[in-house]
């Protein structure tokens, strides 16, 4: 007989029975986590669309409105040969890739 | 409970196989619920970005029939006298890293009213479509914003 055998056995069960719950744990806490950056980044990009429509409302509403996004090199589009010159305005949610919205504000 | 050890014997490694295949089933739907939270993952993602995309060529069409917009109030002779046929501006281009849009601005009216479509399109196959109508009889002139075709 080797005495002590079930012991041991259960010692095992126990220790992969605790790594299954600690894994459990972990994944539980990181979801806990990604909601609530979720919920972070809902209302930082709610805020950066927020910005971004009132500089369209201002551009819309004050001729003089000066936007205060990044300016592009000046432009023009040719209708009928006539150019109606603009300058285009650069806007960026930070730390996020691909959030880029762009502004047309005609010059002179 | 009393086991029949007699029958456990004659078939040895009935239990394993047993345990095997439990094993392979809860095995099977873990691997089967993880791929479909991917999949929805990354359409949520892939939505996202049509979403962006959207938003970015719509704000462009506004700004840009805004631009012509305020060129026609000032001076509605800017661009020739206008008529039903139209005017057709050049297509114009914006380009910027990844993102690129074709800009298309169609002008029509009398000597009532103008009307002024921007079209913004992606090479992803987005587009947006503002439009502005002019007043031109009214002092200061009204304009009336619609979006869509």
């Amino acid at each position: 007989m080797r005495r002590g055998g079930i012991f041991v056995e259960v010692a095992v069960s126990i220790l992969l029975f605790s790594v299954g719950i600690l894994a459990l744990t972990g994944t539980l806490f990181y979801g806990v986590k990604m909601v609530a950056e979720s919920r972070e980044e809902t209302v930082k990009e709610q805020e950066y669309r927020n910005l971004v429509e009132k500089e369209i409302l201002s551009i819309i509403r004050e001729p003089s409105y000066d936007p205060s996004g990044t300016p592009l090199p000046d432009d023009e589009m040719i209708i009928n040969t006539k150019p109606v010159p603009f300058t285009l305005y650069k806007y960026k949610q930070e730390d996020r890739t691909d959030t880029e919205i762009y502004l047309i504000k005609g010059g002179n | 409970m009393k086991v029949d050890r007699a029958a456990v014997k004659k078939r040895s490694g009935a239990a394993l196989i047993a345990t095997v295949l439990i094993g392979f089933i809860v095995l099977s739907l873990l691997s089967a619920t993880v791929i479909s939270i991917t999949w929805k993952t990354l359409r949520v993602e892939s939505w996202q970005t049509e979403q962006i995309e959207k938003i970015r060529l719509d704000y462009l069409a506004r700004t840009a029939a805004k631009a012509v917009t305020d060129k026609l109030t000032a001076d509605p002779d800017y661009f020739g006298t206008l008529n039903r046929n139209g005017f057709v501006s050049v297509p114009k281009t914006i380009t910027d890293g990844a993102f690129s849009a074709t800009l298309d601005i169609t002008i029509k009216g009398d000597d009532q009213r103008a009307s002024v479509v921007a079209k913004a399109s992606s090479a992803k196959g987005g587009s947006a479509v503002v439009r502005t109508t002019i007043d031109l009889t009214t002092d200061p002139k009204t304009v009336t914003w619609s979006s869509g075709n």
